[in-house]
């Protein structure tokens, strides 16, 4: 080849290279959109990490699903009759309900994904605990006898939090819970197509063509007829925050769920991108003090150490703008809040006041092993304004720093700090979780099967029971009230303050869901 | 086959063995020990203490050290590499699904490295001290400095952001087709070329000026043979020996650099899937990913002391 000839070769190929793609007419809507992580488990009840929450609420569906206030609605069941004093739950399922595998949702579907759910999850343990018997006398007949009325049946089996109660097929519902399940099988608008699965690249989702949406009510959150007006949702896992940035402003992906404050104001600043907070219920900030060690073992101390927790210091290195302090154990927007016992810290506390405090409380310089977690700049940040307050109040404190994997597994070593133990951490929720106390982690006082803290609150545990069992929603809210109180009194834990997320997505993309991705009655233009 | 070549042959592959029994017995300590637990981290953080335990047990985490190591090396010598404890997959699977896109990476890089970076060398050691040498040895310096990602993302802003000539992030399986294959291919691999071409440049250059103060080549010019043929023909084929040896230990430099540039191009490459399985202590992914790449890495020594033999008659098994 001559050398002239190379050169007008590498040329031809270079701008064929650089040539616009060409763009085939398609049918076929599809969304490309970025989660905020890789799907690793598809199994709804083996992992509470997010992702999976989402996959969850793509491919299963639920018996209750939840309006945008998270009241429970009938979602695969056409209604249900109570009877005998409360003790009798008869359901029914709707008609037409298939599986992805081409199956009739049968009742007997649902009892198996019910028992394995509750085996997982704490509003399901709590229904369980007052059901005497759970069956399926028909196809379409799900039959709760209960011990004792659970009013709050339907918005256990609705709920959208972790753990989705998913309906599966019962071969798979029956399966060992020890081990993932690797294959999804739901009933939901979506199909998981695992041919295409490439792990850490991409997920990918078709539109399940059997679905049969709710013919009535409205479409809010997981209620209501759930359309699949996309008919492939592919995750593209982009690692790199600004690299997923590039590519939402290039247009290779449609949504980018989980960009860094730092990348707002150039997303921000595209014409042709919409920046917003949809889950406007946010992270609820958390201080956890180990209740097993001393100090933290001594309600005194816990007391005066979180009047040093400014959540407004907090909150203004975590979040910037979007955020708000003085909140209490329930996320502020749900019935259950109240302003009791608020604000548990001067938005500017007088350390000098809490160092004495902390002396007579019997706190004599020990040692406070803090654990940070620089991966999680949510935790890390936390920890960091933690360790100036506890310092300012005058506690001795060792702040450690670990890989997320390292912290995880230390925060769950109750030994002392010597032996891989901690004192104090900090760490976040969702707001939807502290909803109300069904599925409040922080809030369980039930020692060393509670949450890592491993608090022993009998009190916090029979409010909690309490609440399960009273009958309406007034009941309900007086009972938050005082766990609020009883929690100011115990301190399982020190609320640190709320703040939201934005989320980016490409104009042309409307009825983007509240809270969490849903790809169901979602458009793209 | 010669006969001593194919002795020479075998007797180097039955070394890798030892080599890699090593290689799986340090691993798999080397794990043992490390703090981190996975079923802390499957469970994610907001499980309680029995959903942890519950996933500990299944996961057979909770047995002895000699147990598990006694399985894993029975699976491996059944050609078994396991599951991932994350996904439930099998790592055979996961790694077959990675070859493609780091081979395709670091096959092109040294394509493009080795392409620029000889004839870049020879060329600086040839006009050693003038403005061409300097400004070669200030791109090679500029190379070696500068890290991966700030070539990424320079080379990503430039030629996918702002011309929109290539994809910013992504990879076409070259099933799918040459054109698209080699479009999301290419800025990766020029970003990760750049401290390899900075390498072979500085290497080439530096043997290629002691080559050409020798005797053969005042000689060769003497006989009036032109330059091209005096450089290339003469001088490097016997500056070659250093030149390969560097080509093959660059490709270990290439296996970090594919970490970093798999992560900012989105590649989803044998790099990403062995740090996602470090941060998720998912062990037999881990350890699958490390023996295989001492495994090519013996595989590349050899390669190269073959080259040896190609390029240096001198050379003998």
């Amino acid at each position: 080849m001559r050398r002239r000839d190379f050169i007008r070769g590498s040329a031809a190929g270079l701008a064929a290279l650089a040539a616009p793609r060409v763009v085939l007419a398609q049918a076929n809507r599809v969304l490309r959109y970025k989660p905020n992580n890789d799907l690793t488990v598809i199994d709804p009840i083996y992992t509470s990490v997010f992702v999976t929450r989402y996959h969850a609420n793509a491919v299963f569906d639920t018996l209750y699903g939840q309006d945008n206030n998270l009241n429970p609605h009938p979602q695969m069941v056409e209604g249900h009759v109570i009877e005998n004093d409360d003790r009798l739950w008869r359901l029914k399922l709707r008609d037409g309900l298939k599986f992805h595998d081409g199956e009739r949702v049968l009742a007997r579907d649902a009892v198996a994904s019910i028992r394995r759910w509750a085996r997982a999850d704490a509003f399901g343990q709590a229904l369980m605990a007052a059901t005497d018997e759970l069956d399926a006398p028909s196809d379409n007949e799900i039959r709760f006898r209960l011990s004792r009325p659970f009013p709050l049946l339907p918005a256990a089996l609705g709920k959208s939090s972790t753990f989705v109660p998913a309906i599966m097929p019962e071969r798979l519902a029956k399966a060992d819970i020890t081990r993932p399940l690797t294959e999804a099988v739901g009933s939901g608008p979506y199909r998981f197509v695992a041919s295409e699965r490439v792990i850490g690249q991409r997920t990918v989702y078709e539109k399940f063509a059997d679905y049969v949406p709710r013919p009535d009510g409205r479409s809010e959150y997981t209620s209501g007829p759930k359309i699949a007006y996309i008919d492939r949702v592919e995750w593209r896992v982009i690692p790199d925050q600004a690299t997923a940035a590039a590519a939402l402003r290039k247009g290779e992906i449609d949504w980018f769920e989980d960009p860094i404050s730092d990348l707002l104001p150039m997303l921000r600043g595209d014409p042709g991108i919409v920046v917003e907070t949809i889950n406007k219920l946010g992270n609820m900030g958390i201080v956890r003090f180990n209740h097993l060690l001393a100090p933290f073992d001594n309600p005194q101390i816990r007391r005066a150490a979180a009047r040093a927790v400014s959540q407004t210091e907090m909150m203004q290195a975590v979040a910037g703008d979007t955020w708000s302090d003085d909140v209490g154990f329930f996320c502020p927007e749900s019935p259950m809040a109240s302003t009791a016992g608020l604000p548990i810290a001067a938005k500017e506390p007088d350390y000098a006041a809490i160092k004495r405090e902390l002396a007579q409380a019997g706190y004599k310089g020990e040692t406070i092993t803090l654990l940070g977690a620089p991966q999680s700049p949510g935790i890390q940040l936390e920890a960091e304004i933690l360790n100036d307050q506890l310092r300012r109040a005058g506690m001795n404190v060792d702040f450690v720093l670990l890989d997320f994997g390292n912290w995880l597994q230390r925060r769950n070593n109750r030994e002392a700090p010597e032996r891989g133990g901690w004192n104090a951490l900090t760490t976040f929720l969702p707001g939807q979780e502290l909803w109300d106390p069904a599925g409040h982690l922080g809030l369980r006082g039930n020692k060393l099967a509670a949450w890592s803290g491993w608090p022993d609150s009998p009190k916090l545990e029979a409010l909690r029971d309490a609440w399960f069992a009273a009958g309406t929603e007034d009941a309900r809210r007086a009972i938050c009230r005082d766990m609020q109180l009883q929690a100011i009194e115990d301190v399982p834990y020190v609320p640190s303050g709320r703040w939201t997320a934005a989320t980016a997505y490409r104009k042309g993309l409307t009825n983007v869901s509240r809270y969490i991705p849903l790809f169901y009655n979602l458009k793209l233009a | 086959m010669p006969m001593p070549l194919l002795g020479y042959l075998i007797r180097r592959i039955a070394a890798t063995i030892p080599v890699m029994v090593v290689v799986a017995l340090f691993v798999f300590s080397l794990l043992y020990i490390a703090p981190g637990d996975p079923a802390s981290i499957i469970a994610g953080d907001q499980a309680s203490p029995a959903e942890i335990e519950r996933i500990r047990q299944s996961l057979g985490l909770d047995r002895p050290f000699l147990i598990r190591f006694a399985e894993w090396s029975w699976q491996i010598l059944h050609a078994d590499l396991g599951t991932s404890i994350f996904s439930g997959l099998p790592v055979s699977s996961l790694i077959a699904q990675r070859l493609e896109p780091t081979f395709s990476l670091m096959g092109l890089t040294i394509v493009i490295a080795v392409t620029v970076a000889v004839p870049v060398g020879v060329v600086a050691a040839w006009r050693a001290g003038t403005m061409i040498d300097r400004a070669i040895m200030l791109f090679a310096v500029f190379g070696f400095s500068v890290p991966v990602f700030v070539v990424g993302y320079g080379l990503a802003y430039l030629f996918a952001v702002r011309l929109e000539w290539f994809p910013v992030q992504g990879y076409s399986p070259i099933a799918g087709g040459f054109r698209e294959w080699l479009k999301g291919i290419s800025l990766p691999a020029l970003t990760l070329s750049f401290s390899y071409i900075a390498l072979i440049a500085r290497v080439t250059r530096a043997t290629m000026l002691e080559v050409l103060n020798q005797d053969f080549i005042r000689t060769a010019r003497a006989k009036g043979l032109g330059e091209g043929a005096v450089l290339f023909t003469h001088a490097l084929k016997n500056a070659a020996v250093p030149i390969v040896t560097v080509i093959g230990l660059g490709i270990a430099l290439l296996i970090g650099g594919a970490v970093v540039t798999e992560s900012v191009f989105s590649i989803p490459g044998l790099g990403r899937l062995t740090v996602d399985a470090i941060l998720q202590r998912d062990y037999p992914v881990l350890q699958a990913v490390v023996l295989l790449f001492s495994f090519i890495f013996v595989l590349v020594n050899l390669a190269v002391d073959l080259v040896y033999i190609l390029v240096d008659p001198r050379v003998r098994l």
